[in-house]
């Protein structure tokens, strides 16, 4: 393959694990808890739009109502699973258990209601050569919204107050809240966001390669790496981290195909690449290491 | 009907000696193990292989079992010494590149395809091979809770709750937990890799896509709804969930509920594992308690 | 010969030098006091000992052996036991378990050992339930044996852990603030049992009730931002200008 494609789907992987990783690593730090039913955030946006394109919308136009979906959804899994179960004192396992189990709930109704098929969008077949690489329509618009939101979320996170208490709270949620920092808006915003955010990237991954009910859960693992590689709670580590894994994940392909190895270990290199972050730099490259218990 | 009866026998006493090593590690010692499935699975493989080459039955078992507690160690020596959400998506990961080494090592493991026309030790010899294999699985869950609950409540098994409840303050009282931790992983592992086998010669076709990790949640579910850390209540979580299950295909088969059973089935465990965890988080059978006159 | 010595230790956390050029010592049969303003290092003096961190400087000597940087359990192996500024029971254990669980019993506390040495363990047991029943004698908490020491009251917890700690055989026991949050009469019991002990072992104890040191402790070392300020026999330390500074004004 052409250096310039490589590199270009680098660039799309990558944003489009940026879109996925934001609303992960920001529940992850402030709540404190793995969210395993991010994935279905991911998936049921794809649906949504899915129904909407078969009515005719097109793919693009559904990408707000999408995320109006995701994000709602966001909400209803924090007041009526999340919530409830921290003030019943359920601690960051239990939380992670709830959200497995959320997880499995969402994808067998969205199975149930669009059955386990594949299915596709219809969207305009049209691609470009840009500087020697083949990009379809769709993944320009991945490029550009994954560019559109790094900048959207710098600016939100520097410059609005909303942004600015979100990066207090998770800093030090103790403190925040102390402080007086509306922490249960701060949280439902979270979720708002970090959902329908999920939901587009869910639109636009289906769009770029086909729909089915394990969407969200296939790319996962991947965006926990994401999340990990880059410090829990970190945008910025995040973005860095989008990339790098994408580079790894594309590069590593050619890297099997050289070993002759099978291509079906392309999946593994994300997973191995967790695994190592895990055990050797938990906190990841941007982040620091979260303060630990004392004594 | 019996025959259906029994054969739901037979998959609760096999996802039982699963709950129960799960129960081991997660219920009493905290050690988030969410790749259980990879130990049942290199279980049912080592066997299946073993058995498909000639080797006799209590040797294929025993080699099933060793293999996934040896697994179970080497993932053991680095990883319960991580955070327990760490660990919990470490071991999420690891099965998964178990799955995909079963896919695509087809030398070994056939593939996708998987292993066909695995032997079933006694077949031609007893007159109700169903019945035999009820009686067989039996006797390994029984053995397995037995041994357990001995476990659970002898001087180790409490460690395990120490470092359960608090790991800092157990190792200031002089325990080496990160010894204690790596034996029960192992342990845990070894009694899944038996579950594992028992499932491979009573199918006697195993593949990679029985392997997923809705069974790891499957069975944490069982933990859950149980009771963590009761033995009694992962017997009975099994039966649970896989009553559960069996129901949901007799409401396809006898009603016109446009459901399908998986995504009937899969629904309900989410909902008991939520519904648990808010409302009843100690599982129908609590956790028991030492207690002296 | 010294039970403990401590010699120059040193430990950052980030910009913050929590422990300067820390000496002290601790004898067999002395109960030995560390007071000194909230954040002063007492806490993280006791985690360099105990092995919870390593000190980036200086060493740590128990029975003439260097222990400096080895891990808590092998710390505590050696005798050498702490508890913790807030009290850390074994909250879903009953409280006769949570005594149990602190004796020591590498023989028996295996898998194979715990299944098959089946007349060792029933052994075992028998005896640490016995050590087990005299120490909630001697501290009171015997009525509470079967409860969840969760379920235990702050001042309850605190005792727990006392007694937990009692079961390990310890030769130093190194405990932070055990009458903090106790009731006072409660508190004078505690004191008063720790001198029933203190024969037989050493004790370095972080404590800020004036009276309570005047009357039970041999020795007061004072810490400040991380340095030991003053030392000496309690009544002279305590009523010294220098103790006085650091507690009540800069
Ligand atoms: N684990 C830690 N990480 C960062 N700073 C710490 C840690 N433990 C203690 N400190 C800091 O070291 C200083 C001494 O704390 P500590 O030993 O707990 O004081 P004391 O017990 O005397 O109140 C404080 O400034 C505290 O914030
Ligand atoms: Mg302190």
């Amino acid at each position: 393959m052409e250096m310039a494609q490589i590199l270009m789907n680098i660039l799309i992987t990558g944003s489009l694990y940026v879109l996925m990783a934001v609303g992960v690593t920001m529940v992850y730090r402030i709540l404190r808890f793995a969210n395993f039913a991010h994935a279905e955030l991911i998936t049921l946006g794809a649906y949504v739009a899915y129904s909407l394109n078969r009515a005719g919308m097109s793919i693009y136009l559904t990408l707000p109502l999408a995320f109006a979906a995701s994000g709602a959804l966001g909400v209803a899994l924090e007041r009526g699973v999340f919530r409830p179960l921290r003030e019943r004192g359920g601690d960051a396992i239990a939380l992670m258990i709830a959200s497995i189990g959320a997880g499995m709930v969402v994808r067998h109704v969205l199975q149930q209601v669009y059955s386990a098929k594949v299915l596709t969008y219809s969207t305009p077949l049209v691609s470009y050569q840009v500087l020697g690489a083949r990009v379809s329509q769709v993944q320009v618009v991945i490029l550009l919204l994954g560019v559109a939101s790094i900048v959207a979320f710098h600016l939100l996170l520097t410059r609005t107050r909303m942004g600015k208490a979100m990066r207090a709270t998770s800093d030090n949620p103790e403190l925040a809240r102390a402080s007086g920092i509306p922490v249960r808006r701060v949280v439902l915003a979270t979720w708002v966001l970090g959902g329908g955010i999920a939901g587009v990237a869910g639109v636009l991954r289906a769009a770029d390669t086909r729909l089915v009910p394990t969407l969200g859960w296939e790319v996962l693992l991947p965006v926990f790496a994401v999340v990990l590689l880059g410090g829990i709670g970190s945008f910025y580590g995040a973005v860095a981290a989008a990339y790098l894994l994408a580079a790894a994940e594309n590069l590593g392909v050619l890297l099997l195909g050289a070993l002759g190895m099978s291509t079906g270990y392309r999946y593994a290199i994300s997973f191995v690449i967790l695994i190592l972050v895990l055990l050797f730099r938990p906190y990841g490259i941007a982040g620091q290491r979260l303060g630990g218990e004392r004594e | 009907m019996l025959a259906y009866a029994v054969d739901a026998l037979i998959f609760i006493n096999i996802y039982a000696i699963l709950a129960l090593s799960l129960n081991l590690e997660a219920g009493t010692a905290r050690l988030m193990n969410f790749g259980k499935v990879a130990f049942f699975a290199i279980g049912a493989y080592t066997s299946a292989l073993l058995s498909l080459a000639g080797y006799p039955f209590p040797i294929t078992l025993a080699a099933g079992a060793l293999l996934a507690g040896v697994a179970g160690l080497g993932v053991a020596l680095p990883a319960v010494r991580l955070r327990e959400d760490y660990l919990a998506i470490a071991s999420i990961a690891f099965g998964e590149i178990i799955r995909l080494i079963l896919l695509n090592e087809r030398w070994l493991t056939n593939g996708p395809v998987g292993l066909r026309g695995i032997p079933q030790p006694l077949r031609d010899a007893v007159p109700d091979y169903q019945l035999f294999y009820l009686a067989l699985t039996t006797v390994f869950m029984v053995g397995t809770a037995t041994v357990l609950h001995l476990l659970t409540w002898s001087p180790f098994g409490r460690v395990l709750r120490a470092i359960r409840e608090d790991e800092l303050v157990a190792q200031a009282l002089g325990k080496h937990t990160f010894g204690f931790k790596a034996r029960a992983f192992a342990l845990g592992s070894g009694i899944a890799g038996l579950a594992g086998a028992l499932f491979a010669h009573y199918l006697s076709f195993i593949s990679p896509d029985m392997f997923m990790p809705t069974v790891t949640f499957a069975v944490w579910t069982m933990i859950v709804v149980g009771g963590r850390g009761s033995v009694p209540g992962a017997v009975a979580g099994a039966g649970v969930v896989v009553l559960l299950e069996r129901g949901t295909r007799v409401l396809k088969d006898y009603t016109s509920l446009g459901v399908e059973p998986s995504n009937l089935r899969m629904v309900l465990l989410g909902l008991l594992l939520i519904l648990f965890l808010l409302y009843r988080p100690q599982g129908v059978i609590r956790e028991g308690k030492y207690e002296v006159d | 010969m010294s039970l403990l010595v401590t010699e120059s230790l040193g430990k950052s956390f980030g910009g913050v030098e929590a422990l300067r050029k820390v000496s002290i010592e601790v004898e067999r049969g002395r109960i030995v006091a560390l007071i000194g303003p909230n954040g002063s290092g007492k806490s993280t003096l006791i985690n360099v000992i105990s092995g919870v961190y390593p000190p980036d400087r200086g060493r740590v000597l128990f029975e003439g052996r260097d222990i400096t940087g080895m891990p808590p359990h092998r710390v505590a192996e050696m005798g050498v036991v702490r508890t913790f500024q807030v009290p850390r029971v074994f909250r879903g254990m009953s409280v006769v378990e949570n005594l149990m669980v602190a004796a020591p019993g590498r023989e028996v506390e295996t898998v194979t050992g715990s299944l098959l040495k089946r007349r060792q363990v029933r052994g075992h047991e028998a005896e640490c339930l016995r050590r087990a029943e005299e120490v909630m004698e001697f501290l009171e908490i015997h009525h509470m044996r079967n409860e969840y020491a969760g379920s235990l009251s702050g001042g309850q917890q605190k005792l727990l852990a006392l007694a937990r700690a009692l079961m390990t055989k310890p030769k130093l026991l190194m405990l932070d603030e055990p009458v903090a949050g106790v009731a006072p009469a409660l508190a004078r019991k505690i004191f008063e049992k720790i001198l029933e002990l203190r024969s037989r072992l050493g004790f370095l104890i972080i404590e800020h009730n004036m009276d309570v040191l005047l009357d039970f402790a041999d020795y007061v070392y004072v810490m400040h931002r991380g340095e030991i300020v003053a030392r000496g026999a309690p009544e002279e330390v305590l009523s010294s200008r220098q103790v006085l500074e650091v507690y009540f004004g800069e």
